[in-house]
Parts: C-alpha cells; structure tokens; sequence
C-alpha cells in the first residue's frame, strides 16, 4: 500500500511511520502503566509514613459516575488554574520600577540571549507580546491578567534587565503644543 | 546587526479618560474612535493591595476584580491615544486616582435623562483640575435641551466646553476628542502666557 505524500508525510525513512503497528496506541499503554506504578508507588509511601489509605480507590473512566467533579464550570468559567497571588509568588507590589497603565514596554533583545533562570510562563508570554512597544494595559489584556499581577511580573523582568520602559509624560506636565496640535490633526485626519 | 531595540520607535502615550453614569455610552464612544476592538483589563482589588479604606462594602469578597475597557487611536508614528472608560461604580474610584495620573483630560459624558449620574464625574475631574468637556449624549428618546439649560443644571464653568454628541457615531465622538485636545491646548497656552 502507497501513502501519498502529505503535509504529515508518513513513512519517514529513519523513524517509521508513527501510524503503523499502532505504535501510539502502545506509548499511551506505556504512559499510562508508568502513571499507575507512579500512583502505586505514591499511595505505598504515603501508607508507610502515615499509616492510613491516602485516597478514595478513583473510578476510571465514566466522568458522569464521578459526583464529586462539578462538570458546571470548565475551561475558562471554572477560572484561572493558577490563581494570581500564585503567579507574584505572593507579592502585590512590583521588585522593582512603577507601571502606568499606559506606560510602554519593550523586550530587550539584547538580553534576550542571557534568559534568566525562574521566569514564569508568563515571563514569557510577555517578552514575546512587547517584542513591539505595548502599553501595560494591552499586556494586561493580552494575557488576560489583572494589572496588579502584570506590574509585578513587569517589576521581575526590569530588574532583569529584559524590558525596557517607556514613561508617559509625568503627571501634571501637559505635551508640548506641538505635540497637541499633531493630535488634533491626527483625529480630523482619521 | 541591532538586536538592542524594536524596529518600531516607541511612541508617546496619551490617556483620555471617558468618564459618566452607568450607561451613558463610555464603551460605545471608546468603541466608536478605537481602531482595536476596546479590549478589557481587570484591577484586581486583593492583589492592587488597595488600603482598606477604598474597600468598604466589599471587604468580605476576597477576590473582586473590575473591569475597565479601552481603546487605541495611533496617530502617526509618534503619539497613540489610550481611551480608557472609567469603571462606573462609586467604591471603585480609587482606580480612577490611578488612571487620572498623567492623563491628558476626561470626557465627562451625561444622559439627559440621568443628569445626576455624571455629576460624581465632574466634582472629580473638577476638584483634580483635570481638564474635561462635557459631551451630552442625545439619546433618542430623551427630551432635548438648550445648551443653557444643561450647562446651568452642571454649574460648569464657564470655559469648560459643552458639547453635544452620538456616542455610536464615529465622526461625533471624534469631534468630542477634538474638543477635548482643543481645550487642553487653549488652556496650556494660557498657562504659557
């Protein structure tokens, strides 16, 4: 049998085709019995120190015959799996710096090559969205975060040295006029 | 090759606040100029670490969070207008302390229907000398009323524009906008002489 050649194209000459010989079927076998020796192994522990069975014996399979899985909220209505206090290590005010929302941040690529070590998935995220100059706001938005927990994950990545920040002009000091009348024109424009 | 700075320069942000009653059309006005969809961000009461204070009335809820939307306006290259609509109930006005530093001015926007809504909005701005305008959204169904008689039942001063306007409508909001930024101008070049 001939497998025309695909965007997944089967048959690679040095690995096989994963399809075959239910090769997928077989690794989830795998992770499975590694995930129960795993459980198995955890439960005897957990016996040997405390001396009472950890857990309730867990039905497989059935969602529907597990009462105690509030299948109402899933996904995203159910929450963010990490919550915020989790994310700032507990923290609600920035290490470092002070965060207008409309401040502008700017990965430092320079330093991009050097990534620090302990920076969260969100670290992340934000170094990848500011890669062009964004608000605080925008990021908050962007990775649907409140704006407490971006400005302290900001605060890390400054005294990191990873972003740059951008300050809107100081409270109480108005744009130059030039600046105004660009923005006048800008909206008649629009 | 420069790896050390975007491409893009980084332009200079510009709040405006847009301010009014529940449902005087904040969203609509930001939602009418913004060139984004107006997106949302959320202030998280707990994690802001607000003084106790700012929290009376909700201090048994452990998590509130509210929600404020904004929009984008570029204008050329070098400047971007943030519009932010201010969250609408009284024991949330601490956020608008934050969101009023280093904001260019405020559109106060005010239901004719509901004049009183919007009266919170301008004590504020007034008593922070924030610059604003006041933008009178004429809803449909709302008895309409000379300039006069809604400038006297706001006590404006008398520099502080009034202007009216359909917040759904692109070309009115912008004229608001215009208002505004004119009145800053006219004000700092007072202040300049």
């Amino acid at each position: 049998m001939t497998t025309p050649p695909g965007r997944h194209a089967a048959g690679h000459p040095d690995r096989g085709d994963p399809r075959e010989a239910g090769a997928a079927e077989e690794w989830v076998e795998q992770q499975w019995a590694e995930q129960q020796r795993a459980d198995a192994y955890r439960a005897e522990q957990y016996v040997v120190l405390r001396g009472e069975q950890p857990w309730p014996e867990r039905p497989r399979g059935d969602l529907a015959a597990e009462p105690w899985v509030d299948h109402t909220w899933v996904d995203r209505d159910a929450g963010p799996v990490v919550r915020p206090y989790a994310m700032t290590g507990g923290r609600v005010h920035p290490a470092s710096g002070s965060f207008d929302v409309v401040a502008m941040v700017v990965t430092n690529r320079a330093a991009m090559s050097d990534l620090g070590y302990g920076l969260q998935p969100e670290h992340r995220a934000i170094l990848a969205y500011a890669r062009e100059p964004l608000a605080v706001a925008e990021l908050a938005s962007h990775l649907d975060l409140a704006l407490g927990v971006v400005r302290v994950l900001l605060g890390d990545l400054l005294g990191q040295g990873l972003i740059e920040m951008y300050h809107p002009p100081a409270a109480g000091e108005l744009p130059s006029e030039s600046i105004l009348k660009a923005v006048i024109n800008g909206l008649r424009a629009l | 090759m420069d790896y050390g700075r975007s491409s893009r320069p980084v332009p200079t942000a510009i709040k405006i606040l847009v301010a009014g009653g529940f449902g005087a059309g904040k969203t609509t006005l930001v939602g009418a100029v913004s060139e984004i969809r107006p997106l949302q961000t959320e202030e998280s009461l707990t994690a802001a670490g607000i003084g106790t204070d700012d929290l009376t009335g909700v201090e048994r809820k452990s998590t509130t969070t509210v929600a404020m939307d904004f929009g984008r306006i570029t204008i050329g290259q070098d400047v971007v207008l943030y519009l932010f609509g201010t969250p609408g109930q009284d024991r949330f006005w601490f956020l608008w302390d934050e969101l009023a530093l280093g904001a260019l001015g405020a559109v106060v926007l005010a239901d004719t229907r509901r004049l009183a809504d919007c009266f919170p909005s301008i004590d504020y701005f007034e008593r922070r000398n924030t610059p604003f305008v006041v933008a009178v959204n004429c809803f449909d169904d709302a008895s309409s009323y000379t300039e006069a008689e809604v400038r006297e039942a706001l006590d404006l001063d008398g520099h502080v524009p009034l202007l009216l306007c359909d917040a759904r409508d692109r070309e009115s909001s912008k004229a608001v906008l215009i208002g505004l930024v004119e009145h800053v101008l006219s004000l700092s070049t007072a202040r300049a002489r």
